[in-house]
């Protein structure tokens, strides 16, 4: 049975540097994984490319056994939601219009929103907590808003398979718990998954039941979290001490 | 901000018919409002139906086309460069118009040929800036800003060479063209043409101009062919800019005052930012037209000067209200 998502004997490079090499890794329905690395490792490359926004250097990313590059812009974005690092907003635009977009690649060119997308638009602005703002001009956000705003977008465009680049920035730590729950929830719905980019490696140890780690060479190792992650390894990818704390619910790390 | 959206179209919608009551009225002659009526529903003829028909109509449409023409552009540019202040000369279209305009009234062609080379010269410009703007490496908004800006400048130098070089007698007429001038008598249909397969060509994209403006990637990830999307709104913004600049000159301010403007009114959804760029930008030129020509009358001010000094101080109003703005 082919995977949801998968990489095979994926290579990227960014200029001479090796970021990944030779990986080869299935991301199935119902899982939620972490991608971890230091600055500069490639997590950003790597999931560009498994949103197919760019090339593989060598190897394929496929969905549903399909080559992502195969499939048209419209039909990726039905399957697969990105929410960048950071994306910069020059032009006005209110809340409500902002998230709207995320319907685009649901709706046909000729095609007005109609209102089943403004429900979903206005559903997911109430589910980041963000109703209230919504006739508000984005640039008047703060950066935890315009957070929840992307978020919002994300969950407007509805995609199976989402990809968060580290989707807790700027965020409070009440919406990084209720955001990250809402999300992860998601996966538990048929043919869902999510791959988070995240810093945080106790987030990471309590949202994500797999973790891909980068050590910023080309090699990389991936599998359950609960298997793959320890002090010892944490210590090489980031290259800086790190002390297991035990504590009822699990465990904790961190740096010293 | 739908409401207010809303409100402002109905006002745009009234400020087409008031700005060409305008132009009809006023002039060497003035005109009743009873005696236009009666002018355009054919009741009346002799004087005032030569006025109208023959001098002030086809001028106010011409002015009208123009202003829409560089309104629409201005407004597919600032997208495709991500810039709210860009405008639809900033890629050179314009200068490739005057130095092929100037260089044709220096060899005494007649004003056909002087019109379809600056179109030819716009067209040439266009092809330049795309070409070398997508050289070796990626393409960025950045690196085809500054492609456009170089390109204009050496067309700005070769501008001033010409007229440095030209007879006495014909500086005046190379100025004229170049400031920007609606001084036509035959109505520009091709010209109102254009502006309508341009805008009707522009609003399918308009979803998608709404994404672009948000970055390449946003609107990839949201399923936007953005390569076939970029060529498409720069292809589209020259030939418009071409269009307009062949027909009346490099009118300045309207491209980049008209967009923003709505902007700030709050038309932010290009679905309706477009049509509103259309209804304000043609008004305003056919009111900065009509000062034109009658405000040091006998003497006609080229339009493009009229709109540079109405626009500059509006425009850097704007920009410190904008810096204000959270």
């Amino acid at each position: 049975m082919t995977a949801r998502l998968e990489t095979v004997a994926l290579t990227l490079r960014a200029g001479d540097k090796r970021l990944i090499e030779n990986l080869t890794i299935g991301f199935e329905a119902g899982q939620n994984w972490a991608v971890l690395g230091a600055n500069g490792s490639g997590k950003t490359t790597l999931l560009h490319t498994l949103a197919g926004l760019r090339g593989a250097e060598a190897g394929d990313v496929r969905l549903d056994g399909v080559s992502i590059r195969q499939l048209s812009a419209r039909q990726r974005a039905q399957q697969v939601g990105m929410l960048f690092q950071e994306s910069p907003l020059p032009f006005p635009a209110t809340t409500f219009e902002t998230v709207l977009g995320g319907r685009h690649p649901h709706l046909g060119f000729w095609q007005q929103e109609g209102p089943a997308d403004l429900e979903a638009a206005a559903a997911a602005l109430a589910a980041v907590g963000l109703a209230d703002l919504a006739e508000r001009p984005v640039t008047t956000l703060s950066g935890g808003e315009r957070r929840r705003l992307e978020l919002a977008s994300l969950l407007t465009q509805d995609a199976a398979i989402c990809l968060l680049d580290e989707p807790v920035n700027h965020l409070d730590p009440h919406y990084q718990m209720l955001l990250l729950r809402r999300v992860c929830a998601r996966a538990q719905q048929p043919r869902h998954l999510n791959i988070f980019v995240l810093h945080d490696v106790n987030l990471a140890l309590r949202f994500c039941s797999h973790a891909l780690l980068l050590c910023g060479d080309g090699r990389t190792r991936h599998g359950a979290i609960d298997a793959v992650v320890d002090a010892g390894v944490l210590e090489s990818v980031y290259g800086c001490a790190m002390r297991e704390l035990r504590i009822d619910s699990g465990r904790l790390f961190l740096p010293v | 901000m739908i409401r207010n959206a809303r409100g402002l179209r109905l006002v745009l919608l009234a400020l087409v018919p008031a700005a060409f009551a305008l132009a009809l009225a006023v002039g060497s002659v003035g005109l009743a409002p009873a005696t236009i009526w009666r002018t355009l529903t054919g009741s009346e003829h002799g004087l005032p139906a030569t006025l109208i028909f023959d001098l002030r109509l086809p001028r106010a449409l011409a002015a009208f086309a123009v202003g829409g023409l560089l309104a629409l552009a201005g407004a597919l540019l600032q997208v495709l460069l991500r810039n709210p202040l860009a405008d639809p000369y900033v890629l050179g279209v314009s200068g490739g118009a005057a130095v092929a305009a100037l260089g044709s009234l220096l060899l005494g062609l007649g004003s056909a040929w002087v019109n379809a080379n600056a179109f030819a010269g716009s067209l040439v410009v266009m092809l330049l800036v795309f070409g070398l703007s997508h050289g070796r490496g990626a393409w960025t908004e950045t690196r085809l800003l500054l492609t456009g800006v170089v390109v204009a400048t050496a067309c700005g130098a070769l501008v001033s060479l010409m007229l440095a070089l030209a007879p006495q007698a014909q500086v005046s007429t190379l100025l004229f063209w170049l400031l920007g001038d609606l001084g036509l008598s035959s109505t520009p249909w091709w010209a109102l043409a254009v502006l309508v397969a341009g805008l009707l060509l522009a609003l399918p994209f308009a979803r998608a101009l709404n994404l672009y403006a948000r970055g390449e990637l946003v609107a990839a990830a949201l399923g936007e062919n953005v390569r076939r999307l970029r060529y498409g709104i720069y292809f589209l913004g020259a030939l418009l800019t071409a269009a307009a600049v062949t027909l009346a000159g490099a009118i300045g301010f309207i491209g980049l005052v008209v967009p923003h403007l709505l902007r700030l009114a709050g038309a932010t959804d290009h679905r309706r930012l477009l049509i509103d760029a259309v209804l304000l930008g043609g008004s305003l030129l056919v009111v900065a037209d009509t000062l034109a020509r009658t405000l040091l009358a006998p003497a006609q001010l080229p339009v493009g000067v009229l709109t540079a000094l109405l626009g500059a101080p509006l425009f850097l109003y704007l920009l410190a209200r904008a810096a204000r703005l959270p």
